[in-house]
């Protein structure tokens, strides 16, 4: 008997039998949809908790201040750096030789005072908004390589890279003027007069003058790349830092003597973000990463996620169960059909075949099905969360396509319907021609 | 902290559109108390240079006020002159005088420093040099200092923003001597605006 004859006579088999297997498929269906849905469900909100941890950015990423390590330094996430340290390209360019360095990004770090543009009322969560200048910093990034930073877009996009006449906003900016993060849509595309400020003593003491251009608020990020409310091309920061640096020193918020206020550099792993940080140590600057935290995190996660995957894979078991019994059942009443295929000459092996064919069948089209309707269900959800975080003015889920997964349910439905096939399949196969028919 | 930014202010937006990658013109403003701003409620809303640079100057261009409060013109070729060597600017608005008249500067002297400022700007890189005379406002000797900020002009080739027969008026301020009130910036702002514009059209 060949492959295809095993096929038709499964197919022909599930057709006469469509009411049972119609159930079958819908259990196999139901376990995998659970399944899947938690899966895709964990998946998205790890990805949440870990984009909230590292901003966006990548999971190894480890701040450099422009500072000298304490000794303690490596002991914390977050230690407390030392006396400033410039950073200039030589020591970009022997950080960026370590070992176990992916990448590392210059950050700059400029004062910058934006003259907000006129808030729509219907933007506004208060009717009282301070439309004065804002003085703050602005962080000048590469933006070629913003996938690199601990940069999230909320609205709109990034910057040109290169660009001297396009900023984003942070969340923080909107608060100052009076935009909820729902509403950040309403400032991109409008016009800001920003300046980056000297101060220089005349005769009556000290005084300030800007640099003032026109700018376009492209998009509103959430970022933990630097401290400031604009993020801004690495060329338009250099050109604010060097009018502001020229003049006299500004106070805390003036910009760093540093040429960097701060590099992002990537390390080869997470599991390499230690050594880096040592090694950057060695060379003499003091460093920041949120690795334990990570750890942490990811730690817990997992278990959350061991414990949803057991509660599909009880799902699925019991749909396993129930293609058993129901392939059990089948045996029983085709006993006949059984001891005729045996008489004209069928193997065992061939009776086993047509079993096993039919259980794998139910359980892909099950494991298709449930797959197909847990991403749906963990859309649902997920639309349901979204309104719930946007309510909250906090930043929404975003739930992909996890292809490998859903191929991995369906995997696992078919090889899981084959299993729970296979001792009903030996009792067909070793069933004699003679007890088969006779019974009958 | 910012003698600038240290009033109030409402959105300032300029009413072009800008593209992301062009090459920026340079303004520099050069004054007394009345180019920095003394005398408005709001000098990034309301004082004449940041007007012209809020509506009348394109998208591209970086401002800098340069001016100071009592500025004479002697005083403003060592204070605020030196900016120009270092931003190089495509144009120069100049409205200087009142401190001079103020001062009681002599107009032999006056002149002498104010073709040495223009000078150097232009040796410095300044493409197009507008200066405003004084309007009559500031009273019956303002037009012997005309006669002198003209004959400059003249000499050096810069442009003349005409405010002589503009009607500016000066308010009393607290603690300082009187300044142009805010319909006074618009004026200003407007002449020097015009300037710019017939210069800029001229050109091929």
């Amino acid at each position: 008997m060949t492959w295809r004859d095993a096929i038709t006579l499964a197919r022909r088999s599930v057709g006469r039998r469509g009411g049972r297997a119609v159930l079958t498929v819908l259990a196999v269906a139901l376990g995998s949809a659970l399944l899947s849905s938690l899966l895709i469900a964990s998946g998205a909100a790890k990805q949440r908790v870990l984009d909230q941890v590292t901003a966006g950015g990548p999971l190894s990423g480890i701040k450099v201040d422009a500072a000298a390590p304490t000794p303690v330094a490596l002991d914390t996430d977050n230690p407390r750096p030392g006396p400033p340290r410039r950073i200039d390209d030589a020591a970009l360019q022997k950080i960026s030789q370590l070992r176990d360095v992916t990448s590392v990004l210059p950050i700059i770090a400029t004062p910058m005072v934006v003259v907000p543009p006129p808030v729509l009322p219907a933007a506004a969560h208060s009717s009282h908004q301070d439309n004065g200048p804002i003085f703050d910093s602005a962080i000048g990034v590469d933006l070629s390589r913003v996938n690199q930073l601990p940069i999230a877009i909320v609205a709109g996009r990034l910057p040109d890279p290169g660009s001297q006449t396009e900023i984003a906003v942070t969340v923080d900016f909107l608060q100052r003027i009076g935009v909820t993060n729902t509403n950040a849509k309403a400032i991109v595309g409008t016009q800001v007069t920003m300046g980056a400020p000297r101060l220089f003593n005349s005769g009556i003491g000290r005084r300030s003058r800007v640099r003032w251009t026109h700018a376009q608020i492209v998009g509103v990020v959430s970022q933990d790349a630097g401290d400031g409310l604009y993020v801004v091309s690495l060329e338009l920061a250099r050109a604010a830092r060097a009018w502001s640096t020229a003049g006299a020193p500004i106070d805390a918020l003036g910009p760093s003597p540093s040429q960097y206020s701060t590099l992002f550099v990537v390390a080869h792993g997470l599991n390499n973000v230690t050594g880096v940080r040592a090694e950057i140590n060695t060379v003499g600057y003091s460093t920041s990463a949120p690795e334990s935290l990570i750890t942490q995190v990811q730690r817990y996660v997992h278990v959350v996620e061991l414990v949803l995957a057991g509660i599909g894979l009880i799902g699925l078991a019991i749909a396993a169960l129930g293609i058993s019994n129901a392939m059990l059942a089948a045996i029983r009443e085709r006993r006949r059909e059984i001891g005729v295929l045996k008489a004209v000459g069928a193997a065992d092996r061939d009776v086993r075949r047509i079993f096993l064919v039919e259980a794998g069948t139910l359980g892909f089209a099950g494991g298709t099905i449930g797959a197909a309707t847990g991403l749906l269900v963990a859309r649902s959800l997920a639309a349901v969360v979204n309104g719930y975080l946007a309510s909250q003015d906090l930043q929404t889920v975003h739930l992909g396509v996890p292809i490998a997964l859903l191929a991995a349910v369906v995997v696992g439905a078919t090889v899981l319907a084959l299993a729970a096939g296979t001792l009903p399949a030996i009792r067909a196969a070793r069933m004699p021609a003679r007890q088969a028919i006779g019974d009958e | 902290m910012l003698a600038a930014c240290s009033s109030g202010s409402h959105g300032a937006a300029p009413a072009h559109s800008i593209a992301p990658s062009a090459v920026r013109e340079t303004v520099l403003a050069i004054g007394g108390s009345a180019t920095e701003g003394d005398g408005v409620r709001d000098r990034l809303q309301d004082a004449w240079p940041y007007i012209v640079f809020r509506d009348d100057l394109p998208a591209l261009a970086a401002f800098v006020n340069g001016a100071l409060d009592d500025a004479t013109v002697a005083h403003a070729l060592t204070t605020q002159a030196p900016l120009a060597k270092e931003l190089k600017p495509e144009i120069v608005e100049i409205w200087l005088g009142a401190d001079d008249l103020l001062a009681a500067t002599p107009i032999p002297s006056f002149t002498l420093a104010f073709t040495r400022l223009v000078e150097t700007l232009r040796a410095d890189g300044a493409q197009r040099i507008l200066v405003a005379d004084l309007p009559t406002a500031y009273g019956a000797l303002a037009a012997q200092y005309n006669v002198a900020i003209h004959s400059v002009i003249t000499a050096t080739h810069g442009e003349l923003v005409s405010l002589a027969t503009a009607r500016v008026t000066l308010a009393p301020t607290d603690g300082l001597t009187p300044q142009p009130d805010e319909a006074s910036h618009r004026l200003v702002a407007a002449a020097f605006a015009r300037e710019i514009a017939r210069g800029q059209s001229s050109r091929p």
